[in-house]
This record gives C-alpha cells, sequence and structure tokens, in this order.
C-alpha cells in the first residue's frame, strides 16, 4: 500500500455517527391539500440534504390511509407518533390559519437562521420559501403510483374524453353542518372568499359553457366529476349519453369515496380540454397531471 | 390470443413466406397485401434484391447511394384502436448481418393526420438466426391512443450494404386491462 494514502486510515476526530436531519410534512385537510402538500415538500426536502417523512393521519377531511390511495414507499407516520415528532423538531412551520401561532405561507428554512436539525411543516399547501420548486413537485406527483383499487376504478369508465369537467361547489351554509366544510376549518374571510367561489362554480355556469361547446362540435363526449350528487344528476339529464362518468353512491370523506376521488382525479386527465373549480386544490392538481399545455378554462374566470 | 393488429399480419405474412419472390423489387410495390419496401428516389438509388431463401418469409440484400430521404420496409397492421398503457409486442426471429439494430417505429393515420410512435428499442437480429421480442409502451401523449387508425409498421433501412433473413414476425397488442404494462401506471400515465 502507497505510504500516502496511509492517514486516510485513522480518525482524526472521535467516531461519531451521521444522522440525515428529516423534514416531516404534516399534511392537512383534503386529498388534494394534502398531495399538494407533500409534493411540493419533497423539492424541499432534497435540495435541503433532509429525509422526508410524510405525516398522514386519517381524520374527518380525509379518512383514507395514504397506502389506500397510492403506492408510495417512502416513511409515513399515521398516528400521534407525529407529536412528539413535532415537539422535538429543531422548528415547526405551522400553515394552518385557523391554529395559534399559525403563520399561513411562511418561508421555509429562508436563510436567516441556518437550521441543522429536524424541521416540521404543517400545511394544507404549496410550501414556500427559497427552495420551493413547484416544476419538481408537479412531476414528483405526476409520477406516483396509484393504489390497484384505484386503477380498477379508472379501467371502468372509457376514455378520452373530449372535454373534462371538474366542479366542486359544496362550501357555503348550505353545508357549513358537514365536519369538513364548517367554518371552523378557516378564518372568517377565508371561508368567505371559498364560499364566493363555489358560488361561482355552480352547475349551471358549467352547463353553460358545456352547450357552447357542444354547439360548435367539440364536446362529443364529456368525463364530470363534482362533489355532490345534485351536479351530476344535472348534467345526465342534460347530456345524457355523451356524459362519462364515475358512478358512486358515496358523497363524504370516506376511504372509499377518497379512492374514486383519486381515480376522477385521473380520469380528468384524459381530456384535452378542461373545465376546473377556481380556488378548487382538486381542480389545480388535476391540470398538474394532465399534459402540459392542456386546454384549462376557470369557474368564475374564463366561463 | 387475437388482435386486430395480429388478426391483420398474420396472414399477409403466411402468404408472403409461400410466395418465394426472388429478384429486384420496387418501391412501393406490393410483395403481399400491406407489405412492401418504399424510398425516396430524390438524388438517391436504393436497391433490393430479393433472394426467395426457401422457409423465409423475406430474405433480401439492400444497399443505397446517395442520401434518400427514407428508406424502409413496412407491414400494413390495419384500422383499430390504441390506447395508453397498451403494450404493443413485435416478436422476430430471423438474422441480418451487415447492419445494427434497425429503427422501428409505427405510422398512424390518425383522421388523416401521420402520426409516428418509434419503438424505445431497435429490432437487432444477428449473423445466425435467432428470435427477438420487443415491447413497446404506448403513452397517452403518443397522439394515436383512443381513436380508430390505420396503422403500419415501419422498419428503417440502413444505407450500408446489409443481408437480412427473415423467418417469422408476429406483431400484436396486450390491452392495458390484460396485460402486464411495462411501465408502471402513474397518476399522470392517462394523460391526453
Amino acid at each position: 500500500m502507497a505510504s500516502g494514502l496511509q492517514p486516510a486510515l485513522t480518525l482524526s476526530a472521535p467516531g461519531h455517527f451521521l444522522v440525515q436531519p428529516r423534514l416531516f410534512i404534516d399534511t392537512q385537510h383534503g386529498l388534494c391539500n394534502r398531495l399538494r402538500a407533500l409534493s411540493s415538500a419533497v423539492p424541499v426536502a432534497r435540495a435541503t440534504g433532509r429525509r422526508l417523512v410524510v405525516v398522514w393521519r386519517p381524520d374527518h377531511h380525509c379518512q383514507a390511509r395514504l397506502s389506500d390511495l397510492l403506492a408510495y414507499t417512502g416513511p409515513v407516520i399515521e398516528d400521534d407518533a407525529a407529536d412528539l415528532m413535532r415537539q422535538r423538531a429543531a422548528r415547526v412551520y405551522n400553515y394552518m390559519e385557523i391554529e395559534e401561532g399559525a403563520c399561513y405561507r411562511e418561508p421555509i428554512l429562508d436563510g436567516a437562521q441556518p437550521i441543522d436539525g429536524d424541521i416540521y411543516v404543517r400545511a394544507a399547501d404549496m410550501l414556500a420559501g427559497p427552495f420551493s420548486n413547484d416544476p419538481a413537485a408537479y412531476r414528483f406527483l405526476a409520477r406516483q403510483q396509484p393504489s390497484d383499487a384505484v386503477l380498477d376504478l379508472v379501467r371502468s369508465v372509457p376514455r378520452p374524453s373530449d372535454v373534462a369537467v371538474h366542479i366542486r361547489m359544496g362550501t357555503g351554509p348550505d353545508f357549513d353542518h358537514l365536519s369538513y366544510e364548517s367554518p371552523a376549518n378557516w378564518p372568517a374571510a377565508r371561508h368567505r372568499e371559498l364560499a364566493d367561489w363555489r358560488r361561482k362554480s355552480d352547475v349551471s355556469r358549467f352547463v353553460a359553457r358545456l352547450d357552447a361547446l357542444i354547439a360548435e362540435g367539440s364536446a362529443s363526449t364529456i368525463f364530470a366529476a363534482a362533489d355532490l350528487q345534485a351536479a351530476y344528476a344535472v348534467l345526465e339529464e342534460r347530456y345524457g349519453p355523451r356524459l362519462r362518468v364515475l358512478r358512486r353512491d358515496l358523497f363524504d370523506r370516506s376511504a372509499a369515496q377518497l379512492q374514486y376521488a383519486l381515480a376522477d382525479l385521473m380520469l380528468l386527465t384524459t381530456a384535452p380540454r378542461f373545465l376546473a373549480s377556481t380556488w378548487s386544490s382538486f381542480s389545480d392538481v388535476a391540470q398538474w397531471l394532465a399534459r402540459p399545455g392542456r386546454l384549462h378554462e376557470r369557474s368564475g374566470i374564463d366561463f | 390470443m387475437t388482435d386486430f393488429l395480429d388478426a391483420f399480419l398474420r396472414d399477409r405474412v403466411l402468404a408472403l413466406r409461400e410466395s418465394h419472390l426472388a429478384g429486384p423489387v420496387e418501391s412501393d410495390a406490393r410483395l403481399a397485401d400491406g407489405i412492401y419496401f418504399s424510398w425516396g428516389a430524390d438524388k438517391s438509388q436504393c436497391m433490393v434484391t430479393l433472394s426467395g431463401e426457401p422457409g423465409m418469409i423475406l430474405s433480401f440484400d439492400a444497399t443505397s447511394h446517395g442520401k434518400p430521404g427514407w428508406f424502409s420496409l413496412n407491414f400494413d397492421l390495419g384500422t383499430g384502436s390504441l390506447e395508453a398503457g397498451d403494450t404493443l409486442v413485435l416478436i422476430a426471429e430471423g438474422a441480418m448481418t451487415g447492419a445494427a439494430g434497425l429503427p422501428l417505429f409505427v405510422r398512424s393515420n390518425v383522421d388523416g393526420a401521420l402520426i409516428d410512435m418509434p419503438f424505445s428499442e431497435t429490432l437487432d437480429l444477428h449473423a445466425t438466426n435467432g428470435i427477438v421480442t420487443l415491447f413497446h409502451p404506448v403513452h397517452a401523449h403518443s397522439g394515436v391512443c383512443g381513436k380508430p387508425a390505420f396503422h403500419t409498421l415501419v422498419a428503417s433501412l440502413p444505407p450500408t450494404p446489409f443481408h437480412v433473413s427473415l423467418r417469422a414476425l408476429r406483431v400484436l397488442r396486450i390491452p392495458a386491462s390484460r396485460g402486464l404494462p411495462s411501465e408502471p401506471q402513474t397518476l399522470s400515465s392517462l394523460a391526453s
């Protein structure tokens, strides 16, 4: 052995373990809020040398486990072990405005003070800050593999369609009794904003736009996903055989319904034109997953 | 197992094997229904001579001079609809000398528009007879999904002198719902 290599064989400092710090992403609220937060945490973890740990606790917003939905192979915490991780984290960020001490969209690791240890982020939205990278987040989510149960649902619907429609109208006074639509989930101003946009996503707006597309010969087949049975009823009566839907009798936040929702999300990518509900994370994610540049029209803005 | 690609091509391949064709061929001249060589004649010259080896679908020597716009061996595959997640399977038995792998693509006539879907692998026949199997996943963004289209398998031929003996050829489709996709389904793999 060459003598020049010998010094490398002795330790010049006491032995120690190198522990990779972690980024805990505590995903909150409904399916696409959670997917958005999870995906946006991936590039932040990667850029800051942290291992991502997903906190996905089923609750009244989302009763599905992550494994009900995706074949995700990274570490996941589903119980109150996450609370311990939060207590011992070097820094906690909380985007949940309704909670004390929260700071919505606070920049993560903005560099003012270096943080070497674990960080814990509780969010229902995209992470902000110098390490956020939305295109990388979109790519990560697009690569995720759905569970077999979701794929079985997807296969039951013909595709592609000429137009895909997502109607999200179930927020406001008529829905306040539902725990996941309750005003208690948001500051008053935020809830008003949400309710305003839901009104602009009424099924009647979509019907008017679809009628125009049919008149110009651009909507021979329509795939629709909606959050209310009433919206499906309107569309089925009006559009009959040209309408394609993933039929269900569930309109809640159960694990089974969320598998339908994820299948809907995939099917919403199977048309070259998308009529979306503005201010809906579900519509936002459906457009992320679509072919780049897919035609995209937003309720209350474009129609 | 029968699908529209396999059903369309199989009888035509059998007919070609039994015809024992030999001699020079012209561009676009049908060797059997839907099976033909094709090349662009501008400022170039392509020569293909069939040798009529017994038991072969096709055996031929070929070369070209100049830079033909294209030089290919084409197999019509008929009309049908491909779906995202389908897997195209090509099984070829034969030998080839004087050239490396042949690039393949499927040209589809979708409502009058020609769309090419290149195979991810080339057809690598060796100097001694052997069987090659290729799997090509049909992606949603390939532009050919969901609409009935007329498809043609195109093997791009090299300009250097080469010889091919093709003993067997099958082209078939494993539907996404029944086969084992060669790539996993992702949240965006149906995007169109």
